[in-house]
C-alpha cells in the first residue's frame, strides 16, 4: 500500500469522493425508480401504445439530455485538471532535473532477479560501504529523505520494477532506459515486485529496498 | 457432405493429413538466431547459431539443496572429441558463459570475469576446457536457483571442422534452497492439467451420452447411426442464421464453462500463500488460456450468437447477407480453439498471457522462454482475427442492405445499432491484431526481427498494435450488451426507450473515442510522457457518452410499469456493476495512480466488473430475453431468480475484494505470494466466492436444458417487445420471413423533421445508400 505521503493518496481520495458521489446518486435514483415505478399487476399499462412491428413513440427531452451530457463533461474536465498534478511523477522538466540532487541507481532486470548498480557511495546498516560501480543483487540500499532515481533497463525481456510503498512502477525495456523517481521518507525495508509478466519466475522476481538514514546529510528522515 | 466423387475424397484426405501434421508437430521448424537476444547476451559462441551435440558441457559440485550464504566449489568442463585445439599448452581451448539466477559466481580473477549479467572467460581463460569456480549461495534460501551454462570447444585452427573450428552446447542446472521446503504449505500434489483435461473429456462424454439418450427416447425403433448422422450433418452444414447462431451459442457457453473451470483451478492455487497446487509454468498457461478463452472463445462468440439470431429478425431480413461466409466464420473459430489449446496436450500450453507481449512471446528470454505451444496459440489467434473480420463484414453488409421497409437508420432497434457500431469498430481495429500476431508468428518461426531490439526491432510496437485493437475490443464486447440492456429495460418498463437518438449518438461517440484511448494501457510502458497526458484526457472523455446512456436508461424507467422478469433483474444488475466498473476505470488514466495500479489486482477487479458485470450480465439478460424466441419455451423464472440472486451476490463478493488487493499492491499474474504480504485472507475469500459464482452458472445450464423440454410455451411476443423479431413465430421459420415484413411508425412520430445532425451524418456516412431511404 502506498505510504501516506505519496502523491497517490490525495488523488485517490479525490477520485474516490467523486466516484462515491456519482455512484450513490445513480444507485439511489435507480432504487427510487424501480420501487416507485414497479408493476403491481400483470395488466399492460401501455402509455406509449407499444405494438409489435411498430416503431414506438420517440420520447426525448433536449434539456435533460443536454444536462446529463454537460454535467459529466464538467466533472470529467475538473477531475482531469486534478489528475494533471500527478503528471509530475513521470514527466520531469529536464532543466529542473539537472538541478535536483538525486541518488541514482542503475537497475537491471533479468529472468528472474534484479541487479542494482550504485553511482554514489552509501553505507548499509551493518557498516558495509558500497562504492560507485558496486552492484548488489536482489536488494538495494537507498538513503532516506533524498529523491531516488532508478535508471531501469533489462538484459532479456520486459520486466517492471514495482514498489507499492511509493506507488511507482515502470517497464524495463531492452536497450531503452526508463526512469522512476521516488522520495522515501521513512527508513525500513520495503518489497519491490516485478509487475510485467516475464515467465515462470515472475512471482519470485522480488527485491528488498533497504531505506537507511544517512547521518549528517541534508535530508530529514522519520525514523520508525 | 458427399464423398461420392474422387476429387472430393482426395482433397478431404489431404486436409486430414495436413491437420494431423499440424497437430503432431509441436513447433514449426524454428531456427533461433542463437541463445538469448543475440550478440553477447546468450552464447552465440562466435558464428554458429545451432549448438552441437558433440560438445558436452558439465558443471559439477552443485549441492542437492543449498544452504544460505555458503560457498560451493564447482568445476566446469567442456568436452569435445572432434575439436582439438592447437594454440594452448595442453592442446585444447574453449570458452564458456554461465547465467545464474541468484547468488554470486566467481572464479580465478585472471581467467574469469562477469559480463552482461553472466560469468564468462577472459582472454587468458580462453586457453582451457576446465575451470574451477566458486558459487556463493544467496542469503535467501527459500528459492530455486537456475544455472544456464554455455560451453564452447574451439580449435584455434579453422580447418579442423568445417564450421569454423568450434562447436558449442548448453546445459542447465537448477538447485533448490534448504529454506524452500519449509516455506511451502503442503497441499496434496495432483497434476491440475490432468484434472482439467479429465473434467473436459468427462463433460464431452456426458454430452455425447445425453445426445445418444435423447435420440433413443425420441425414436426407439429407429435407433442407430443413420438418424444420428443425418442430424449431425444438418448441424455441420447449416448456413441458416439461426442454425449458425445456435452453434455459436453452444460453442461459447461450452468455453464459458471451460474458462471458468480454469479460473476455479487457479483460484485454488491462489487461496493460500506459498501454495503449490499448480506449478508456476502451468499456472501461467492457465491464466493465459482463461483470459483468451473468456474474451475470444466465450464473450465474442456469444455476442456473435445473438447477433446471428436476432439481427436478421430485427431488421426483417430472411437471412444474413452472406450465409456461407457466416458458416465459414464459425468453423474457423471452431478450429482455432483447437490450435489455441493444442499446447496443453503435452504440458506446453501457451503461457504468454492474453496480451502476448514480446520479446517474451517472440522467442526472448534465454533462461525461461515461452512454452512451445505459443506458436500454435498465435496461429489460433490469427485465425480468430480472420473469423471476426468475416462475420464483421457480414453484419455490416446485412444491416446496410437488407433492412425491411420502414426500418430506416433512425428507426432501427438499438440492439441492431449496437451490433453495427461494434462491428465497425471490430472491422477497423482487427487488422492491428492480425498484423501484430503475424509479426510474432514470423519472429518465432522464420526468424524475422520485428520485436528483437538487438537487431533494430521494437517490442513497444507490439503493445501499440495490440492495444489499438485491444481497447476498441472491450467496446466491441460491451456495446452489444448496451444494446441488449436498452431493449430489455424498455420492454420491461413497458415504455419506449428514452432519448433514442442520443443513445445512438452516444454509441457512435464511444465508437469514435474508443479508438484514441489505447495508450492508457501503456502509461508505464516507457512510452513518451507527452502521450500520457493526451491518453489521460481522451480516456476520461469516454465517461461522457457512457454517462448519457446510463441516465437515459434511468429515464426510461421513469413513469414506466416495471415488470421484474429474470432478464430485467440481470439488466438492473448490469447497471449497478457496470457503473461501478466504469467509475473504477476512471482511476487508471491518472498517471499518479496508474503507476501504482497498473498490473495490480485493481486492474483485474476493474475489467472483471466491466467484462463480467457488463458483457456477461448483458448476455445473461439476453439469454433469458430471447430464449423463448429461439426455442418457443420460456426459461423457468424460479431457477432464473435463484441464478440471479446467487450469481449477483457471489459475483460482487468475488471481485470487489480485488480492489483492496490492488490498493495493497498485489501484482497480477502472480503464481503465489508470501505469507507476510497480508494478501492471504482476501484471496481465500475470493476463492471461496469464486466457486459459488462458478457453480451458480450450472443453474443457468440446467435451466436451459430443463426448460427446453418442460418450459411454458412462449407465444410470439412473451415480453411485449415492439421490434420485428417478436412479429414472427417462436421459433421462427426458415427462411425467417416468408414475406418481408414492413415496420410501422407510431403516428406520434409523424411530422417530426429529422434534426440537422441526423441529416448531416446520414449524408456523410451513408452516401452510397438511396437518398429516399435515408431521409424517410
Amino acid at each position: 500500500m502506498p505510504a501516506e505521503y505519496t502523491i497517490f493518496w490525495p488523488i485517490f481520495n479525490t477520485f474516490l469522493f467523486w466516484s462515491i458521489l456519482v455512484g450513490v446518486f445513480t444507485f439511489a435514483l435507480l432504487l427510487f425508480l424501480i420501487i416507485k415505478y414497479r408493476s403491481n399487476d400483470e395488466e399492460f399499462d401501455n402509455p406509449d401504445n407499444i405494438q409489435v412491428g411498430v416503431f414506438p413513440v420517440e420520447r426525448h427531452n433536449m434539456q435533460l439530455e443536454l444536462a446529463w451530457f454537460a454535467g459529466p463533461t464538467v466533472l470529467v474536465l475538473y477531475i482531469t485538471w486534478i489528475a494533471w498534478q500527478s503528471m509530475i511523477t513521470v514527466w520531469v522538466d529536464p532543466v529542473e532535473l539537472e538541478n535536483r540532487d538525486q541518488f541514482e541507481i542503475h537497475v537491471q532486470g533479468v529472468q528472474w532477479g534484479w541487479d542494482f548498480e550504485y553511482t554514489e557511495q552509501i553505507t548499509t546498516e551493518d557498516g558495509t560501504v558500497l562504492e560507485p560501480g558496486d552492484s548488489t543483487i536482489g536488494e538495494v540500499w537507498v538513503p532516506c529523505g533524498q529523491e531516488i532515481k532508478f535508471n531501469i533497463t533489462t538484459i532479456d525481456i520486459l520486466h517492471a520494477p514495482f514498489i507499492p510503498e511509493y506507488g511507482v512502477k515502470e517497464d524495463a525495456v531492452p536497450l531503452v532506459n526508463t526512469y522512476i523517481y521516488f522520495t522515501p521518507m521513512e527508513n525500513g525495508t520495503y518489497i519491490m515486485y516485478c509487475a510485467e509478466y516475464c515467465g515462470d519466475g515472475h512471482s519470485v522476481m522480488l527485491a528488498d529496498i533497504h531505506v537507511v538514514d544517512v547521518p549528517n546529510d541534508n535530508y530529514e528522515c522519520n525514523n520508525v | 457432405m458427399s464423398f461420392g466423387k474422387g476429387i472430393k475424397k482426395r482433397s478431404f484426405a489431404v486436409l486430414v493429413v495436413l491437420a494431423l501434421a499440424l497437430f503432431s508437430i509441436p513447433e514449426f521448424g524454428a531456427a533461433p538466431g542463437g541463445i538469448g537476444t543475440g550478440g553477447d547476451e546468450g552464447c552465440l559462441c562466435h558464428n554458429n547459431a545451432i549448438p552441437s551435440s558433440d560438445t558436452v558441457v558439465t558443471l559439477t559440485g552443485l549441492p542437492g539443496t543449498f544452504n544460505a550464504s555458503t560457498e560451493y566449489p564447482l568445476v566446469l568442463t567442456v568436452e569435445n572429441q572432434n575439436i582439438i585445439g592447437s594454440q594452448d599448452t595442453d592442446g585444447r581451448n574453449g570458452g564458456f558463459r554461465i547465467l545464474f539466477s541468484s547468488g554470486d559466481l566467481s572464479g580465478d580473477a585472471a581467467l574469469t570475469k562477469i559480463k552482461d549479467g553472466g560469468l564468462t572467460h577472459t582472454e587468458a581463460g580462453n586457453d582451457f576446457r576446465t575451470w574451477n569456480l566458486t558459487w556463493t549461495s544467496p542469503s535467501n534460501d527459500a528459492q530455486t536457483v537456475d544455472f544456464i551454462v554455455h560451453g564452447n570447444a574451439v580449435s584455434g585452427d579453422a580447418d579442423t571442422v568445417a564450421n569454423g573450428g568450434e562447436q558449442w552446447n548448453t546445459a542447465s542446472y537448477s538447485v533448490s534452497g534448504a529454506g524452500l521446503a519449509g516455506g511451502i504449505i503442503p497441499v496434496e500434489q495432483s497434476d491440475p492439467f490432468a484434472v482439467l483435461m479429465a473434467a473436459i473429456i468427462l463433460a464431452v462424454l456426458l454430452i455425447f451420452a445425453g445426445l445418444v439418450f435423447a435420440f433413443y427416447r425420441n425414436n426407439p425403433e429407429n435407433f442407430g447411426l443413420e438418424p444420428f448422422w443425418i442430424w449431425l450433418k444438418e448441424w455441420l452444414t447449416t448456413t441458416d442464421h439461426k442454425g449458425v447462431g445456435t452453434l455459436y451459442f453452444v460453442y461459447s457457453f461450452f468455453f464459458f464453462l471451460v474458462g471458468g473451470l480454469l479460473a476455479l483451478l487457479f483460484r485454488i492455487q491462489l487461496a493460500l500463500p506459498n501454495n503449490d497446487f499448480i506449478p508456476a509454468d502451468q499456472y501461467n498457461s492457465f491464466f493465459t488460456l482463461h483470459g483468451t478463452t473468456m474474451i475470444f472463445l466465450a464473450a465474442m462468440p456469444m455476442i456473435a450468437a445473438f447477433a446471428n439470431w436476432i439481427i436478421p429478425l430485427q431488421i426483417g431480413a430472411k437471412d444474413l447477407a452472406f450465409p456461407r461466409v457466416n458458416a465459414m466464420g464459425f468453423w474457423m473459430i471452431f478450429f482455432a480453439s483447437f490450435l489455441i489449446y493444442a499446447g496443453v496436450a503435452n504440458g506446453e500450453g501457451a503461457d504468454i498471457s492474453w496480451v502476448m507481449y514480446p520479446p517474451y512471446s517472440s522467442d526472448g528470454g534465454a533462461v525461461g522462454p515461452a512454452s512451445k505451444g505459443t506458436t500454435l496459440f498465435l496461429t489460433g489467434i490469427f485465425m480468430l482475427a480472420i473469423s471476426s473480420t468475416l462475420s464483421g463484414v457480414n453484419f455490416i453488409a446485412t444491416i446496410f442492405t437488407m433492412r425491411a421497409p420502414g426500418v430506416t437508420w433512425m428507426k432501427m432497434p438499438l440492439f441492431t445499432w449496437s451490433i453495427l457500431v461494434a462491428n465497425f469498430m471490430l472491422y477497423i481495429s482487427l487488422p492491428a491484431l492480425a498484423v501484430g500476431t503475424l509479426f510474432l508468428l514470423l519472429d518465432r518461426t522464420i526468424g524475422t526481427t520485428f520485436f528483437d531490439v538487438t537487431l533494430g526491432g521494437d517490442p513497444i510496437l507490439f503493445q501499440h498494435l495490440f492495444w489499438f485493437f485491444g481497447h476498441p475490443e472491450v467496446y466491441v464486447v460491451i456495446l452489444p450488451a448496451f444494446g441488449v440492456i436498452s431493449e430489455v429495460l424498455a420492454t420491461s418498463a413497458r415504455r419506449s426507450i428514452f432519448g433514442y437518438k442520443s443513445m445512438v449518438y452516444a454509441m457512435a461517440g464511444i465508437g469514435i473515442v474508443g479508438f484514441i484511448v489505447w495508450g492508457h494501457h501503456m502509461l508505464t510502458s516507457g512510452m513518451d510522457p507527452a502521450l500520457r497526458f493526451i491518453m489521460m484526457l481522451t480516456t476520461m472523455l469516454v465517461a461522457i457518452p457512457t454517462g448519457v446512456k446510463i441516465f437515459n436508461w434511468l429515464a426510461t424507467l421513469w413513469g414506466g410499469s416495471l415488470v421484474f422478469k429474470t432478464h430485467t433483474l440481470w439488466a438492473l444488475g448490469f447497471i449497478v456493476t457496470f457503473t461501478m466498473g466504469g467509475l473504477s476505470g476512471m482511476f487508471f488514466p491518472v498517471v499518479g495512480m496508474d503507476t501504482h495500479f497498473h498490473d495490480t489486482y485493481f486492474v483485474v477487479a476493474h475489467f472483471h466488473y466491466v467484462l463480467v458485470g457488463g458483457t456477461m450480465f448483458g448476455m445473461f439478460s439476453a439469454i433469458y430475453y430471447w430464449y423463448p424466441k429461439a426455442t418457443g419455451k420460456k426459461l423457468s423464472e424460479r431457477l432464473g431468480l435463484l441464478h440471479f440472486l446467487v450469481g449477483f451476490i457471489s459475483y460482487n463478493a468475488t471481485f470487489w475484494p480485488m480492489h483492496t488487493l490492488g490498493i495493497m499492491g498485489m501484482p497480477r499474474r502472480y503464481h503465489t505470494y508470501a505469507a507476510e504480504s497480508g494478501f492471504g485472507d482476501l484471496n481465500m475469500m475470493i476463492s471461496v466466492w469464486a466457486f459459488v459464482f462458478g457453480l451458480s452458472q450450472l443453474i443457468l445450464l440446467w435451466n436451459m436444458i430443463y426448460s427446453y423440454k418442460k418450459g411454458i410455451p412462449a407465444g410470439n411476443d412473451p415480453w411485449g417487445g415492439w421490434s420485428l423479431e417478436w412479429a414472427t413465430s417462436s421459433p421462427p421459420p426458415t427462411p425467417s420471413f416468408h414475406e418481408i415484413p414492413t415496420q410501422g411508425n407510431d403516428p406520434a412520430n409523424e411530422g417530426h423533421e429529422d434534426g440537422f445532425l441526423v441529416r448531416w451524418s446520414a449524408k456523410l456516412w451513408f452516401a452510397g445508400v438511396k437518398e429516399k431511404e435515408v431521409t424517410k
